[in-house]
């Protein structure tokens, strides 16, 4: 019987995932989602990929110029989520050809010869309801949620004719009682 | 009586397998927008300007800012011009793979890896990484739709529409899905009824427009990639109008490059290079190019569960 030395490691394969660049997170103050019960900020990427949305390439080893994407980030409405929020959000994992930048609620899983990504949706809630808490990201005025909540109405309308469909009338029922949640929780 | 098998001859006068002389292409997803018609803006070549990024000038005119009803002896005041820029960077994309005279010799002739075979085949790699980089630019669209880690329906696909209506966006409107994408929307759009059919590409729509369209729904051109980024539990694809997108190239002109004839100007270079010490041909692509989202206001993100 073999036994394993001290100090030795697995071999073990790399991801089979794309390589993915840094990323930094913007909100724009128009983007919400609900989920959960609550109104919760959608975040937008800016991934520091060279020749993406303005992200200047340098010379090799030297890191990439973000500075022209940023400020176009911020001219277009979007607030900078400051990168240490939380602790920092962005993790690297290597990958098979490079590394992968991933949100910290996002992690690698090895499925026979493939990866997954699994990702923690309750810690990403989290995650934005404490930039709610912290004033990172300011709560949204109703005028903002309202279009959102027209968008819920006219789903639940568009079926209205079909209710008599079981699996339509099951739908309709759920849309429902979110737009009655969307509503409260958005005090319109 | 012996009898002659092909199992005895093995290692001698028969081999276990033979090379077919067939070289196959292993799958991979080489669609591309770059040239379909209205999904980007061609803003061309950053040679001779200067830089390396070329900013996209924006004014309001022709009606964007509106005439407003005076006295007929009203002095107006004046009403400042909007202007707006937005930049696109180009950068090298590359690629190199390097072969040795024995590997390339010992190839079936005309049907098999050499220094020709693979420079043909840095034209894919390099509309792969175009659409690298618009799958990337689209992750920053302002606004969006659909739910974090909920699949993609066929209320998400009206919301994006809708939300392009509502900012006047006018077409053509091309959208980007990932695959998977794709697939969760058919099987909402199987439980719709009425005119909501969707238009399946057929053999020779495909064959016009390339590999990866999709078909048309409510007038949208649909296409798909595996490179629309995952991120979060979700895939971030994307509905657009015209001038959404805007990409820019740079023409390679190497000082070296005599005895090169190009039919004109390209942001694609092959080059083979010869190592003679090593026996070995090295083929190198460089490609230029940039791509960014020029006017956010003309698209919107489609992102739904991955």
């Amino acid at each position: 019987m073999i036994l394993p030395s001290p100090g030795l490691v697995s071999r073990q394969r790399p991801h089979r995932w794309p390589t993915s660049p840094y990323f930094m997170l913007f909100h724009n103050p128009a983007s919400w989602e609900f989920t959960g019960g609550e109104w919760l900020p959608k975040l937008t990427r800016l991934p520091f990929a060279p020749g993406v949305n303005g992200v200047r390439q340098s010379r090799a080893g030297a890191p990439v110029d973000p500075n022209l994407a940023i400020v176009q980030m911020q001219a277009r409405g979007f607030k900078a989520i400051p990168e240490d929020f939380d602790g920092g959000f962005v993790t690297q994992v290597p990958v098979a050809g490079g590394v992968a930048h991933l949100l910290k609620f996002d992690t690698l899983k090895r499925v026979g010869s493939a990866s997954i990504l699994k990702h923690d949706g309750d810690g990403y809630a989290a995650f934005r309801r404490k930039m709610l808490a912290d004033g990172v990201v300011d709560a949204p005025e109703p005028e903002v949620l309202e279009p959102l909540i027209e968008r819920q109405q006219a789903r639940i309308n568009r079926r209205a004719n079909e209710l008599h469909l079981p699996h339509v009338k099951l739908k309709s029922k759920a849309d429902v009682e979110a737009l009655k949640q969307m509503r409260a929780a958005a005090n319109v | 009586m012996t009898v002659i098998l092909h199992s005895g001859l093995e290692g001698d006068l028969r081999l276990a397998a033979t090379l077919d002389r067939n070289l196959l292409s292993l799958l991979t997803d080489s669609a591309s927008i770059r040239t379909v018609p209205g999904a980007l803006v061609d803003f061309g070549s950053v040679n001779d300007t200067g830089s390396d990024t070329k900013s996209v000038r924006f004014a309001g005119l022709d009606g964007y800012s509106a005439m407003a009803t005076a006295a007929e002896n009203d002095d107006v005041s004046t009403t400042a011009l909007v202007d707006a820029h937005s930049d696109i960077a180009v950068v090298r994309g590359s690629l190199r793979h390097d072969i040795s005279d024995l590997a390339s010799l010992t190839g079936f002739s005309g049907s098999d890896v050499d220094p020709v075979r693979l420079a043909v085949s840095m034209v894919g790699s390099f509309e792969k990484w175009v659409m690298d980089l618009i799958a990337t630019a689209i992750q920053s669209a302002g606004t969006d739709v659909g739910t974090t880690t909920v699949d993609a329906s066929a209320d998400d696909y009206f919301d994006a529409l809708t939300q392009l209506e509502i900012n006047s966006v006018p077409g053509p409107f091309t959208a980007l899905f990932h695959p998977r994408q794709f697939a969760d929307l058919q099987n909402s759009w199987r439980s719709e009824s009425g005119i909501m059919g969707f238009m399946p590409a057929t053999a020779s729509v495909i064959s016009i427009k390339g590999q990866g369209y999709a078909g048309s729904y409510l007038g949208v051109d649909i296409y798909l990639s595996s490179r629309v980024a995952s991120a979060g539990g979700n895939r971030h694809g994307a509905m657009w109008g015209t001038g959404f997108l805007g990409i820019a190239y740079g023409d390679p002109k190497p000082t070296m490059l005599s005895g090169v004839v190009r039919a004109g100007p390209s942001p694609l270079l092959i080059e083979i290079q010869r190592d003679a010490s090593a026996a070995t041909s090295e083929v190198i692509g460089s490609g230029y190019c940039g791509v960014s989202i020029i006017e956010d206001e003309r698209g919107c993100g489609f992102v739904t569960d991955a």
